[in-house]
């Protein structure tokens, strides 16, 4: 069983089971996206000044470097399209990027990431954990290691939420060592579970009746099972509870048309429009997948097909959180398992290519307006430092204000460091 | 139980099969080739921005000296029938016109902008005097051959324009786009007249569409128009059935259809008329699933198929009824850092094969 030291969160299960209880009271009253009415007004005013939220944006299967941050225009490698100049003087991004190409002077981006994985099934999860060095246990995926060391925010929200295609549930799996309990709810089409909302036909004090039935089993079942087992599929409940108090957040019908349409009618769009307001409301942890990047075949009519909808629900985000002032709390982070490979294939495709790739990012005190690395002209490697993953996790806990270096896991009575202790923050990026 | 003795068939005549004369190295990954009107040339366009050449007069072909002007990718070439010119289109949206391809050549005009990027398609009308392009734009431009004027424009389309096709008669030009939908416009003046969804053509998934159509030819004194590409089933992979529509002009209703392969096999990237009679196509889809196939008017299974090729991107066929094919070379595929014996990474580059005409040793050489 593993457990948090001092230095880790406040926010006990017990804590934010009162928060819920605190947000329960103002549920009745709150906007689809404001936090007031969720909290009391303390607790609103220390979310906002304090609570750092992280919004990933994971594009599964590996988009191209060289149609998107680090074009490579009339180069042997370089593809099709033209690069177009941003709102940084000197940068270019693909003209597959024209939204975020101006967004650029509130973005940073690494261009020299260099990694060792090139496959999917061990790629992701080496990304997605930081690549620790390896102790002979599962670490966490970055969302659950958010939920661990940080916990809810006070609107009490699930700490993990993740907007995905297809199917939903509870995937404890991402937890790692950390137990079940750290596992993303995963809104399926970004749906929420079904059968959230308390049908009509039951009423609240009938619904009481059977929540006390439930408890009692769940303890009469707890009773032959270990703890932490019990505790994940507890807590289950608990977050079907907190989110039957704000099921305003799926009801589509209170999105402006204006912001449908900002954001892309498209699954890409429809699930950033629903997570940013899951982060306005106040989840600590928010990823948003979008699946299909994998552009063995035909890598030019997909990225020309796709590239447009990334620019556009992205670039909406980015508006938005600047606009909004949630630039100062909330860190976004847009990355996939590896780029693709400089040299294009028979099938008009780009394979995998974990040797020089790109991540984006902007929020949270990461220093805009950056462009952090270089590779060589054609692509091929990177010209600079490189950079791992283990350094992007570093920078990214040290902008959530957690001291990577310090910080640890505890895994029954092993420490772990919470990112690969040969590795450190990337201070360009830091501001 | 009889003992009558089967007599066995007198054995099916075997139709003229092509085979393969020689292979021309390249040293960058071609789009597109197509022989000069004079036949002495062979060009080609692809991913290094120029148009080679290949001189076939001398007792082996002859690489000569490139093209310049282009900036993207030579996305599409064409010979001006019966016509000095060379048409070229690239990515970047530039339209060019070359004289004299199979000596000196020169600029006869060009234009940078042609389109705001992607050219996709290019198409010259049977008679030389027209040319028309189409892109990522959305828009269908109609140039005069003879000085590059623009003649007439169609804007809007509602997503990008895959393929261009301008009627024998110059009064109609076709189009088709990304989510397979063919549109008939009248020149001049390029008012929509007829519109037809493609089934099977566009697929979506993931927020990715996949064009199908993706090559429109007239055939038969325009009385038939060809549409070709695939019935792509998934995103990401050229993971496509890889097909063929002849429709009824200008009615747009389907005749005929040839699927020719497998899920694995792509789409249709280039065909042509032979004049023996029968169709040639090329196809490309998954890693080493090219297919170089002959086709007879009227059938579904070709009469020949090559699969030794990796990967077909091009074809074009001769004056003289000898085909050529470009394809990828072998190995190409996979997820490593190739590299060679110096250590550099290795790029992909496009044999060109050259078949002679089907059945041409039986035939009397001409001359």
């Amino acid at each position: 069983m593993s457990h948090c030291r001092s230095w880790e969160h406040d926010w006990s299960r017990r804590r934010m089971l009162g928060v819920l209880a605190a947000g329960s009271v103002g549920a009745g009253g709150v906007g689809a996206a404001g936090l007031g009415g969720l909290l009391q007004p303390a607790m609103a005013d220390e979310l906002a000044r304090n609570d750092k939220q992280i919004l990933l944006i994971w594009l599964d299967g590996g988009m191209s470097q060289l149609e998107s941050w680090d074009p490579k225009p009339n180069t042997p490698f370089g593809g099709p399209f033209r690069s177009i100049p941003t709102t940084l003087p000197g940068i270019h991004v693909s003209e597959l990027m024209p939204k975020l190409a101006r967004q650029m002077k509130r973005l940073a981006v690494v261009r020299s990431m260099k990694t060792e994985d090139a496959n999917h099934s061990s790629g992701v999860p080496k990304i997605m954990r930081g690549h620790p060095r390896n102790r002979g246990v599962p670490y966490p995926f970055f969302g659950s290691a958010v939920a661990k060391l940080m916990g809810p925010t006070a609107s009490g929200l699930p700490p993990y939420v993740w907007v995905k295609p297809g199917n939903g549930g509870f995937i404890s799996k991402h937890a790692g060592f950390l137990g079940a309990r750290y596992g993303a709810l995963a809104l399926g089409d970004g749906k929420p579970p079904p059968n959230l909302v308390r049908p009509d036909s039951i009423s609240s004090d009938a619904d009481r009746v059977r929540q006390e039935l439930r408890k009692k089993f769940n303890r009469q079942f707890a009773d032959r099972r270990q703890g932490a087992f019990n505790e994940a599929n507890s807590y289950v409940y608990d977050v079907a509870q907190i989110l039957m108090k704000h099921v305003e957040l799926f009801d589509e019908k209170q999105l402006k048309e204006t912001d449908r349409q900002r954001y892309g009618t498209h699954d890409l769009g429809r699930h950033m429009l629903l997570a940013r307001r899951l982060i306005e409301a106040g989840v600590r942890f928010v990823q948003v997948t979008s699946y299909g990047w994998d552009t063995h075949g035909d890598n030019f009519n997909s990225h020309a097909s796709r590239m447009p909808k990334v620019d556009q629900s992205v670039s909406a985000l980015i508006e938005d959180l600047f606009d909004r002032g949630l630039d100062e709390r909330v860190l976004v982070v847009v990355m996939a398992e590896f780029g693709r490979t400089p040299r294009i294939n028979g099938s008009v495709g780009r394979d995998h290519w974990p040797n020089a790739w790109s991540v984006a990012m902007t929020g949270c005190g990461i220093r805009t307006g950056t462009v952090v690395g270089e590779t060589l002209p054609d692509g091929t490697d990177v010209k600079t430092t490189p950079y791992d993953i283990g350094h992007m996790f570093h920078t990214w806990f040290s902008a959530v204000g957690l001291d990577s270096a310090k910080a640890q896991y505890t895994n029954g009575t092993q420490p772990l460091p919470i990112a690969h202790d040969d590795m450190h923050k990337v201070d360009e990026l830091l501001s | 139980m009889s003992d009558t003795k089967v007599k066995p068939k007198a054995a099916e005549s075997q139709p003229p099969q092509p085979r393969e004369l020689l292979k021309l190295d390249c040293d960058r990954q071609l789009m597109v080739a197509r022989f000069s009107s004079c036949g002495r040339m062979l060009i080609a366009g692809g991913y290094d921005a120029s148009i080679r050449r290949w001189d076939l007069g001398g007792e082996k072909p002859v690489e000569v000296d490139r093209v310049a002007g282009h900036r993207g990718w030579v996305s599409w070439l064409e010979v001006q029938p019966a016509g000095e010119l060379v048409f070229s289109v690239d990515t970047w949206g530039r339209l060019q016109a070359t004289r004299g391809i199979a000596g000196k050549p020169e600029l006869a005009w060009h234009h940078d902008e042609a389109h705001d990027g992607w050219i996709r398609s290019l198409s010259v009308s049977d008679d030389g005097q027209v040319v028309v392009t189409a892109g990522r734009d959305g828009a269908v431009r109609v140039w005069s051959a003879a000085d590059g004027k623009l003649l007439h424009e169609v804007k809007d389309h509602p997503g990008e324009v895959y393929a261009v096709a301008i009627h024998p008669d110059k009064t109609n030009l076709v189009t088709g786009d990304l989510f397979g939908v063919l549109r008939r416009f009248e020149l001049p003046g390029g008012k929509q007249v007829g519109e037809s969804i493609v089934e099977k053509m566009h697929y979506y998934e993931r927020i990715q569409d996949v064009g199908g159509l993706r090559l429109l030819r007239f055939h038969d004194k325009g009385r038939t128009l060809i549409c070709a590409g695939g019935e792509p089933l998934k995103t990401g992979r050229a993971i496509s059935i890889p097909t063929i529509h002849w429709l009824d002009w200008p009615d747009l209703k389907i005749k005929h259809t040839a699927r020719l392969g497998a899920q694995n096999h792509g789409f249709v990237f280039d065909l042509a008329w032979h004049p023996d009679g029968f169709w040639a196509v090329v196809t490309s889809g998954q890693p080493g699933s090219g297919q170089f196939l002959l086709l007879k008017p009227g059938q579904e299974k070709p009469f020949f198929n090559s699969t030794k090729m990796s990967n077909c991107h091009s074809l074009a066929v001769h004056g003289d009824g000898r085909i050529v094919v470009t394809a990828s070379n072998r190995n190409s595929q996979g997820n490593g850092a190739v590299r060679d014996k110096m250590g550099k990474y290795v790029a992909n580059y496009s044999p060109l094969h050259l078949f002679s005409a089907p059945g041409a040793e039986e035939k009397p050489k001409a001359g």
